[in-house]
């Protein structure tokens, strides 16, 4: 037997909505097992004696109680008919036939004739989930078999033509109005899986926008306190670019652009990098800078390699003809250290970096002709 | 005293130009006896009474000669290697194997001519960036440092100025230099050549860096 696995829930299928016509599907097979168990089976023992031969009546009655079974068995193990469902309905509407020739004439569309109104909820059970369509047109096949039949048996008189349509209507009414209940349940789950989907979507876009919105915020404020003093001071002529201050300024706001520039790039070292990127401004001024690094180091997160290099950059910056960078390795932390061929005082500001410590701290050494800037990075203990 | 003496093996016409240069500039200069882009210089001819061979470790390109340098040394060649390379495994395996000195072609003439001069005279030289890969060495079976032999010359390192490591730590510049020079002893005894450890040890002794005690 051809069966498809029942869907699984994904996005576009979450588990509420999977639930909802999972137990639609359980109520179904119930609602058929205890109509064949309750109804059924108590008729066709009692009118045993109308078969002949007499198994023929509890074959038909075994046929349409495996067919049932089988999807009780699928509703348990999560499985659905799939393509199995058309021969399967074919069998059921013969069964249906078979046990309609097997009755007298007399018995038809009356108490023994039990099969007439359970066949159509095999119509539920097969093809609700295909569509309303496809069950009218299994219920009207069933109907029109058994009114050819009733023909066959001289049975087409008023008082059966009339107990048809109160059968028919009695059951048929129920199994659409299950069969429609389905197809409803089944489009409001897709109605709610959609809302919820675009909802999820919309809180996810928001979140992303808000994400980039704080990066942003916190990247260009920084720039904001730093670059755009310097450069509304030098377009509105209170700063002098031939001043040797605003030189500095401008060239240590111009290191700092290019890190946060370059503070997405996918170098091993990303702290050499930083500082990398801090001598090539320097260099660009014809400023001799050594730079060496020694032993394994820790990367530091991106915020503690920010705090070392705004630490040591002013005094590179203020170096007037050389200039000395090393990094290296202190224990699980790093550090960061330049020298500089200026006095102290003509360094700038050893940035101090509060707001970043207890992690960072600095140690700042100065003769008359060298400052000597070190800051040290420890991850604090976690 | 005579001058000191020295032969130069690097491939860099260069480089041997400018080495020379600063040499016949150094107060009191210091003869250039041989140069060559092979080791055979120093070994034959006037090269072969250098006080000192300066060893350019990569004469081939992509070829560290770590086997020459054994060879000289055993030879009882006093070898400065002045080399491109940085790499802290190199310059470990140079020690280990007996070399005055180790330099980085980065480092110029105020570390060269010292170390120069140094060599000739069996003293231990430590330039800023051996002291940064002896301060970093985390080898098994590297030399006990002290914390403050070992804060002291990654200063040296991070500073390449005796003169802040001394303002840093409240000490005297030649205080800072006898704690550089003890490690550069711990190196030399812990490393497999003798003549080496024995000549720097002997004047490291007679010059009061170290005591007996400390060894």
């Amino acid at each position: 037997m051809t069966t498809a696995a029942a869907p699984v829930p994904t996005a576009e299928r979450p588990y509420l909505a999977l639930a909802l016509l999972r137990n639609l599907r359980v109520a179904r097979s119930v609602i058929v097992l205890v109509i064949l168990l309750g109804l059924v089976l108590p008729h066709v023992v009692a009118d045993l004696s109308l078969y002949d031969p007499l198994w023929t009546g509890p074959a038909c009655f075994l046929g349409l109680l495996a067919i049932a079974a089988t999807d009780a068995a699928l509703v348990a193990r999560h499985r659905r008919w799939g393509r199995a469902r058309w021969p399967v309905a074919a069998v059921v509407l013969a069964l249906s036939v078979w046990a309609t020739a097997l009755l007298p004439p007399w018995a038809l569309v009356g108490q023994p004739h039990q099969t007439f109104g359970a066949v159509g909820w095999f119509g539920v059970l097969l093809l609700a989930d295909t569509g309303l369509p496809a069950l009218l047109g299994f219920l009207g096949l069933h109907v029109a078999l058994t009114s050819v039949q009733l023909g066959f048996a001289h049975r087409l008189d008023p008082v059966t033509l009339v107990d048809l349509a109160v059968v028919v209507a009695a059951t048929a009414g129920f199994q659409l109005a299950v069969g429609a209940g389905g197809a409803a349940l089944d489009r409001v789950a897709d109605t709610a899986t959609e809302a919820a989907r675009r909802q999820a979507a919309a809180v996810t876009a928001e979140e992303v926008a808000r994400q980039l919105h704080d990066d942003r915020e916190e990247r260009y404020g920084r720039l904001r306190e730093s670059v755009l003093p310097l450069l509304r001071g030098i377009g509105e002529g209170t700063l002098s670019p031939a001043d040797l201050d605003v030189q500095r300024r401008a060239a240590l706001e111009a290191a700092r652009l290019r890190r946060l520039f370059a503070e997405e790039s996918d170098v091993a070292d990303l702290l050499a990098a930083d500082l990398g990127l801090l001598v090539d401004v320097v260099e660009q001024r014809g400023i001799e800078v050594q730079f060496s690094a020694t032993g394994h180091r820790t990367v530091p997160p991106p915020a503690a390699r920010r705090a070392l290099v705004d630490a040591v950059a002013p005094a590179l910056v203020a170096a007037r003809r050389s200039a000395r960078v090393t990094v290296s390795a202190a224990g699980t932390g790093v550090l960061v250290s330049v020298v500089s061929d200026v006095a102290v005082a003509d360094a700038g500001p050893a940035e101090a970096a509060p707001d970043v410590s207890p992690e960072i701290s600095t140690v700042v050494v100065g003769t008359e002709q060298q400052t000597w800037v070190e800051v040290r990075w420890t991850p604090s203990a976690s | 005293m005579d001058p000191v003496s020295i032969v130069i093996i690097d491939d860099h016409p260069a480089i041997v130009e400018g080495v020379a240069a600063w040499c016949a500039a150094a107060d009191p200069p210091i003869l250039v006896v041989g140069s060559g882009d092979e080791p055979g210089v120093a070994v034959c001819g006037a090269g072969a009474t250098a006080d000192v061979v300066l060893f350019d470790l990569q004469l081939e390109t992509g070829v560290l000669s770590f086997h020459t340098v054994g060879q000289l040394v055993v030879a009882g060649r006093r070898v400065v290697v002045y080399s491109q390379s940085v790499d802290a495994a190199t310059i470990l395996r140079c020690l280990e194997l007996g070399v005055s000195t180790y330099l980085t072609k980065a480092e110029g003439r105020e570390h060269l001519i010292p170390a120069l001069r140094a060599a000739a005279r069996d003293l231990p030289y430590v330039s800023p960036a051996l002291g940064g890969v002896m301060a970093s060495d985390r080898r098994a079976d590297r030399p006990v440092l002290s914390d403050r032999e070992r804060e002291v010359l990654l200063a040296w390192f991070e500073s390449d100025s005796k003169n802040l490591v001394a303002a840093r730590f409240g000490l005297s510049v030649k205080t800072v230099d006898t704690y550089i020079a003890r490690v550069r002893i711990k190196y030399a005894e812990v490393g497999r050549r003798a003549s080496t450890k024995a000549a720097l040890v002997a004047r490291a002794l007679q010059d009061g860096l170290v005591d007996l005690d400390d060894l």
